[in-house]
C-alpha cells in the first residue's frame, strides 16, 4: 500500500522540505503528487537562488586562465571547473563580470556566460566592434528571471573623462567651486580608449544614453537607448591632453552590481555610480558620498546584499554606505566606520601549512582531465564561517581592521565580511561584527612569474536557474545513480 | 480545569474514537498546536484531538512524557545527578526503540507529529523516509515507499530534464 498517498499536502510538504537540494528536485520526478506539493509551496526556489558563497574567482595579470579558490565542502561540487568553455585555457581570456551565480567570460571578439553550478553555458553571437575599449556588464536576478542580459559600456557613457576620474591630475579646492575649468597632467600618456572630451557648453550627463545589450531572452545584441533622470548638473571638465590610467585602474572601474532589475556601475575612483534600467529603459546618475578628493585616492568597491545596494570606500578607514531611496529621492547612509590600522605581527607569521582548514585552489597540476579539483573529493568537513583557521586571536582589537594596506577582494553578499588579500596571495576574511580575522587560502597559480597579480575577483554564489542552452559534455561522476 | 497533584495542570485530550487521556499541560504543551489552544484560553474542557485514533495518540503521549524538558525547580535536581550529554544519550537510544515500528504507523505517526505540530517527533517519524530518498534512484524511491509513478513516459522524461542537475 502507498502510505505516502494517504498524506495531506501539509505534511507531505514538511517531509520534502527537509531533503537537500538535489534530493528535493529528485523527488519531484517521483510522482505528480510530489512535484506539485514542491512547486506550489516553491521549496525548491530558496535552494535554487544564490544564498551561500563557494569560492572566489580571481583573474591575473598575465596568466593563461582565471583561477577559483573553492570553500572547503562535503557536496563535492567543483564549481571552478570551466573547462567545459571552448578553448577555455588558451588565449589569456579573463572572467568579465559575475552576477548572482552567472559568469561572464571573454572579451568583445567572443563572450560566453556560463552557470559553473549546473554546468550549463551559451556562446554570446559577436558584439558590435569598432576598436573602442568597452567593458561588459552582466545583469541577472534569478529570483525575477530567468534571462539574462549583458552591457557593453565605454568609460565616456559613465563620464571617465572627468578630472576626479584622474589619480595624478592636481585638483585644487578652490577649482572644484568652479562649474568649468581646466586641469593638466605631468603624466600624459595615450589612454587605450578615446577620452572625447565634452566642450564647455556640453552638457552631461547626456539625455539619452545609447549602449549594445544583449538580451538572453532575444537571443541578439540590440542598441538600446536609456533616458536620463533628472537633470544635467555634473561640473564639465575639459582635460588638456590624455591622462594615463593604470591597470589596476582599468579594471577597478568594472565595479558592478545588479539590484531590483537595474544595473548599478560605478565609475573608476568612486565619484558616481550610473544606474541602467531595462524595464523603463531610464538611467540616473548618483553621487557617491565622497568628495572629489576622497575619491583620487582612496579603493572604491560597490556590491548588493540581501537588503540593498551599497558603496564601500576604503581609505584609513572601511567606510560603508547603504542606498536608502523613498519617493525617488536617493540618499547614501553611512553604516560602517571601521578604522584600518597595520597587519600584528601574529598575523604576517601565519603559516599556511599549520592552517587544519585552507579554502582549496584549482591549480593545475591538483586537476584530473576533466578539469575536475581532485582535491576537493578529499574534503570531510564544511568550512565554518565561525571557528575556523582564526587567526591572530590574542591581538584582535574591537572596532579595528588590522588590514592596512591589504587589497581589497569582495564583501560577502550574506554576512558582515569583507575578504582581503596579504602579502599578494594569502586571502582572510574580516568580521566586522567580531572583528575577527580567518584565514582563507593561498591563491597563487604554480607559475614562473615574478610580476604576477590578482588582477580582479568575483565572490561566487552559486545558483541552480539560468537559462542556457549548451551543456558540459563530460559530468562530473555523481553519488546518485539516475 | 482538571488537577491531580498541587501545582501540576492536567488536561483531557479525547481521541475520536472516544477514548481519554489525561496528561499534564506540560507534556501536552510538547505539541504546538495544543500549546497555543492554552494560551488562548480555548482549552477549559477536553481538547478533542480529529483525526488521531487512540492508538495512534497514546503513542504520540508516549513521546512527549519522554521527551516534556525536565527543567524548572524538579528537573535542577535531576540534572544534579544525571549529566545532559548522558541524558541525551539516553532519549536517543529510546526513540530509536520508539521507531521500530512498521510503516503504516510510522506514516500514522507523521501525520500526527504534523498536525500536532511537534518537531522533535516529526524529525524522528520522517527521518527515514529521508532517508530513503536521499541518494537513492528514482525507482529505489518508489519501491521502498511502494508508491507509484503516474508519470507518461515522455512527462518524465521532460521532468527529468528540467531536474537534470540533482542526477549528476
Amino acid at each position: 500500500m502507498d502510505h505516502t498517498e494517504a498524506l495531506p499536502d501539509d505534511v507531505l510538504a514538511a517531509i520534502l522540505g527537509r531533503l537537500g537540494p538535489r534530493d528535493l528536485a529528485a523527488s519531484c520526478c517521483v510522482r505528480r503528487a510530489w512535484r506539485a506539493v514542491v512547486d506550489d509551496r516553491r521549496l525548491l526556489l530558496p535552494h535554487l537562488l544564490p544564498h551561500s558563497v563557494e569560492g572566489i574567482f580571481a583573474n591575473y595579470n598575465d596568466h593563461h586562465r582565471p583561477q577559483f579558490l573553492a570553500r572547503p565542502s562535503t557536496s563535492c561540487v567543483d564549481h571552478g571547473n570551466l573547462h567545459f568553455l571552448p578553448n577555455y585555457t588558451e588565449g589569456h581570456r579573463k572572467i568579465a563580470d559575475h552576477c548572482n551565480g552567472l559568469l561572464l567570460y571573454g572579451d568583445t571578439r567572443e563572450f560566453f556566460v556560463a552557470n559553473p553550478a549546473t554546468r550549463r553555458w551559451q556562446r554570446l553571437p559577436g558584439a558590435h566592434d569598432d576598436g573602442e575599449c568597452r567593458e561588459a556588464y552582466l545583469a541577472f536576478d534569478p529570483s525575477a528571471s530567468p534571462h539574462y542580459e549583458v552591457f557593453l559600456i565605454l568609460p565616456k557613457d559613465l563620464g571617465l573623462f572627468d578630472v576626479t576620474d584622474c589619480k595624478l591630475a592636481e585638483v585644487q579646492p578652490e577649482q572644484l567651486a568652479e562649474e568649468n575649468f581646466t586641469i593638466s597632467s605631468r603624466y600624459l600618456l595615450e589612454p587605450p580608449w578615446s577620452t572625447e572630451v565634452p566642450q564647455h557648453s556640453t552638457e552631461w550627463p547626456p539625455p539619452v544614453l545609447t549602449l549594445d545589450v544583449f538580451s538572453s531572452s532575444m537571443g541578439q545584441w540590440q542598441e538600446r537607448s536609456f533616458v536620463r533622470e533628472g537633470s544635467a548638473t555634473r561640473r564639465v571638465v575639459n582635460v588638456r591632453g590624455s591622462l594615463m590610467f593604470t591597470t589596476n585602474g582599468v579594471t577597478r572601474w568594472r565595479y558592478s552590481a545588479y539590484w531590483r532589475g537595474a544595473l548599478h556601475v560605478l565609475l573608476c575612483y568612486g565619484t558616481f555610480v550610473t544606474r541602467l534600467s531595462s524595464s523603463n529603459g531610464k538611467y540616473q546618475v548618483i553621487e557617491t558620498p565622497i568628495d572629489a578628493n576622497e575619491c583620487k585616492v582612496g579603493e572604491h568597491y560597490l556590491g548588493s546584499s540581501e537588503t540593498g545596494l551599497y558603496f564601500a570606500n576604503l581609505q584609513g578607514r572601511i567606510r560603508i554606505w547603504h542606498l536608502s531611496e523613498s519617493n525617488g529621492e536617493v540618499e547614501w547612509v553611512l553604516k560602517n566606520s571601521i578604522g584600518l590600522v597595520e597587519p600584528s605581527a601574529n598575523i604576517y607569521s601565519l603559516n599556511p601549512k599549520g592552517i587544519c582548514r585552507p579554502w582549496i585552489f584549482d591549480d593545475d597540476h591538483d586537476l584530473d582531465k576533466y578539469g575536475n579539483n581532485k582535491r576537493l573529493e578529499k574534503v570531510i568537513l564544511d568550512w565554518n564561517w565561525d571557528d575556523d583557521n582564526i587567526l591572530d586571536e590574542c591581538g584582535r582589537r574591537p572596532g579595528h581592521c588590522p588590514l592596512l594596506g591589504c587589497q581589497l577582494l569582495g564583501f560577502h553578499p550574506y554576512k558582515e565580511i569583507a575578504f582581503f588579500l596579504m602579502e599578494r596571495f594569502e586571502a582572510v576574511a574580516y568580521h566586522f561584527d567580531s572583528s575577527k580575522v580567518q584565514y582563507i587560502g593561498y591563491m597563487r597559480p604554480t607559475v614562473d612569474s615574478m610580476t604576477l597579480l590578482v588582477d580582479e575577483s568575483f565572490i561566487y554564489t552559486p545558483c541552480m536557474i539560468g537559462d542556457l542552452p549548451e551543456k558540459a559534455k563530460r559530468l562530473k561522476r555523481g553519488r546518485r545513480r539516475s | 480545569m482538571a488537577t491531580r497533584e498541587a501545582g501540576k495542570k492536567m488536561i483531557m485530550l479525547k481521541s475520536p474514537d472516544g477514548m481519554e487521556f489525561e496528561v499534564e499541560e506540560a507534556v501536552a504543551m510538547e505539541s504546538q498546536t495544543i500549546r497555543k489552544m492554552i494560551e488562548d484560553d480555548c482549552a477549559d474542557t477536553a481538547i478533542l484531538i480529529p483525526n488521531i485514533n487512540s492508538k495512534i495518540l497514546s503513542r504520540v503521549i508516549e513521546y512527549c512524557n519522554k521527551h516534556v524538558p525536565t527543567t524548572g525547580a524538579t528537573g535542577a535536581a535531576a540534572s544534579d545527578t544525571v549529566a545532559p550529554a548522558a541524558l541525551a544519550e539516553d532519549l536517543k537510544i529510546w526513540d530509536a526503540e520508539f521507531i521500530k515500528v512498521n510503516r503504516a504507523t510510522r506514516f500514522d505517526l507523521i501525520q500526527a507529529a504534523s498536525y500536532l505540530n511537534i518537531k522533535g517527533l516529526l524529525d524522528l517519524t520522517s527521518q527515514t523516509t529521508i532517508d530513503t530518498i536521499s541518494d537513492n534512484s528514482l525507482e529505489e524511491i518508489r519501491s521502498f515507499l511502494s508508491t507509484k509513478n503516474d508519470y507518461l513516459p515522455e512527462e518524465e522524461q521532460t521532468i527529468r530534464r528540467e531536474n537534470q542537475w540533482a542526477f549528476q
